[in-house]
């Protein structure tokens, strides 16, 4: 058999998979789509984005900002109720929850004995008490973080973690120096800078996403921009907003709803604010990296006037 | 009915009904599935990824063109969309960096996966890991789908040459896996 023939073959054998046939749940999701396709109103922003017991999404960040690995937490389909919930603009939704009641705080057995507090006492399960994620650390006093790779799951400290995916991330973005060289491939021409930024920041670098072939992705809808004072940093993420891009997001933090210079905002926990003007969402995060101590990271308070402050760039 | 082409008028701006619905979920489940399946390990997680790219379609279907893309490559775009959606989602608002998750949801072998894929069938998912993120979406797409080149090209947004390309590369590196293991 000729080499493209063979290699035509094992496309043939591949696309004869299917692994929707041993999915259970097709018609509880499709009853699940009917129910929501039929409670939607015309023109109402509920028809983007519906309300359903559990988002994609949702669970997901609510698991990693316990900083778990996947296997290390159970959620219930039932366990997570929404203490709050609103619409950011037409495309976007935010959503926030109480009960944790089902997450399982139990250390897996191959971490026994190798996780410890701040204070250095052993832990015989996750803390049950935290704000935006969980503070492990090993007996040598390093903050650790629990991750899952091939050969199963390990304890990794910070720095360990920061290397591993150092040279994925490199990848994923192109970072520009300038504004100037990032706003090209940006999308929209009319979008807001913050004019206030907090006493020692400055402009760090811009960032724009990828395409498959590696380069910086032409009219794309997301440009990272971050802002450094050397030592913490602030990101700020605009996101033009269509039914594209349309997000819901769900997690943790407290969900407090804020006016913006008149625009409906949103303040996620203590680290993020989002805010749509003019069809585009900001998003503030003061918390993007993982090894800079709480005391060294800006205010919301000084994110809100970031956000205040936001004028046209052109 | 599961494969084949929807009932459903896309040719125009339609007034979807109960029916309607239904008819575009079981003409596009196993696709959008199959696609979503070869992209994200963890069974869970590709249901309610699942469950909102339809939701997406049928609530935006009038956003639809015709005259753009037919209606596969459409909700195939989607679901494009919401695989990177939902890398992107973690990135933003989760302490551990994407590619570390990437590697979490993308790159290992969930326990539920064993419900998800017969043994049989095993070694080949299994192969998928040695592929690049591109190649695995390409390929996913390909396998998952009756989409040309030429339009799959034109939803990641590289030339139909480069499907080509990718597509042999990835099959050369999965065969070489394959036989690696036997």
């Amino acid at each position: 058999m000729g080499n493209n023939a063979e290699l035509n073959d094992l496309i043939e054998r591949y696309k004869k998979i299917d692994l929707s046939a041993e999915n259970e749940n097709k018609e509880k999701i499709l009853e699940r789509l009917l129910l929501q396709f039929e409670n939607a109103e015309d023109n109402s922003k509920d028809r983007l984005i519906t309300k359903k017991a559990i988002k994609p999404i949702y669970a997901l960040v609510a698991v990693l900002s316990l900083l778990l690995a996947f296997s290390a937490v159970v959620y219930g389909q039932d366990a997570i109720r929404f203490v709050r919930e609103m619409f950011i603009g037409d495309h976007a939704y935010f959503s926030s929850e109480i009960d944790r009641g089902a997450v399982d705080y139990n250390i897996p057995e191959e971490f026994a004995g190798k996780v410890f507090d701040k204070e250095g006492n052993q832990l015989d399960e996750y803390p049950h008490d935290f704000e935006d994620y969980i503070e492990l650390y090993n007996e040598a006093g390093e903050k650790i973080v629990p991750y899952q790779d091939k050969s199963g799951d390990v304890l990794l400290t910070e720095e360990e973690l920061k290397q591993k995916t150092q040279e994925r991330r490199k990848n994923m973005t192109t970072a520009f120096e300038t504004l100037e060289e990032a706003e090209v491939y940006f999308i929209s021409d009319e979008y807001m800078m913050p004019a206030y930024l907090p006493k020692g920041y400055e402009f760090a670098r811009a960032e724009i996403y990828n395409n498959d072939n590696g380069v910086p992705e032409t009219n794309t809808k997301y440009m990272d921009i971050y802002y450094s004072n050397g030592i913490a940093k602030i990101d700020m993420s605009l996101r033009f907003m269509d039914e594209e891009t349309a997000f819901e997001f769900g997690g943790l933090g407290e969900l407090t709803e804020l006016d913006i210079n008149g625009y409906s905002a949103v303040k996620i926990g203590n680290s993020m604010l989002s805010v749509e003007i003019d069809g585009i969402m900001y998003t503030f995060n003061r918390n993007d990296d993982a090894d800079v101590s709480t005391e060294d990271l800006v205010s919301m308070d000084e994110i809100i006037l970031m956000a205040e402050s936001l004028t046209l760039r052109k | 009915m599961e494969t084949g082409k929807s009932n459903v008028n896309f040719t125009e701006k339609p007034t979807l009904d109960r029916d309607a619905v239904k008819d575009i979920y079981e003409t596009y489940y196993k696709k959008v599935y199959n696609y979503i399946g070869y992209r994200i390990n963890n069974k869970s997680d590709i249901e309610e990824l699942l469950s909102s790219v339809f939701e997406k379609v049928i609530f935006k279907y009038y956003t639809y063109r015709h005259d753009v893309s037919s209606s596969e490559a459409w909700i195939i775009g989607i679901a494009k969309n919401t695989v990177i959606d939902y890398y992107r989602a973690i990135k933003r608002h989760t302490f551990v960096p994407i590619d570390t998750m990437y590697e979490l949801i993308s790159d290992i072998r969930q326990p539920e996966e064993a419900a998800v894929i017969n043994e049989s069938n095993a070694e080949l998912i299994k192969a998928l890991d040695v592929l690049k993120d591109r190649e695995r979406n390409v390929v996913s797409m390909k396998f998952a789908t009756d989409l040309k080149n030429c339009e799959i090209a034109k939803i990641i947004g590289i030339s139909e040459s480069n499907v080509g390309t990718i597509v042999n590369r990835s099959m050369k590196k999965l065969r070489k896996e394959l036989e690696r293991k036997v």
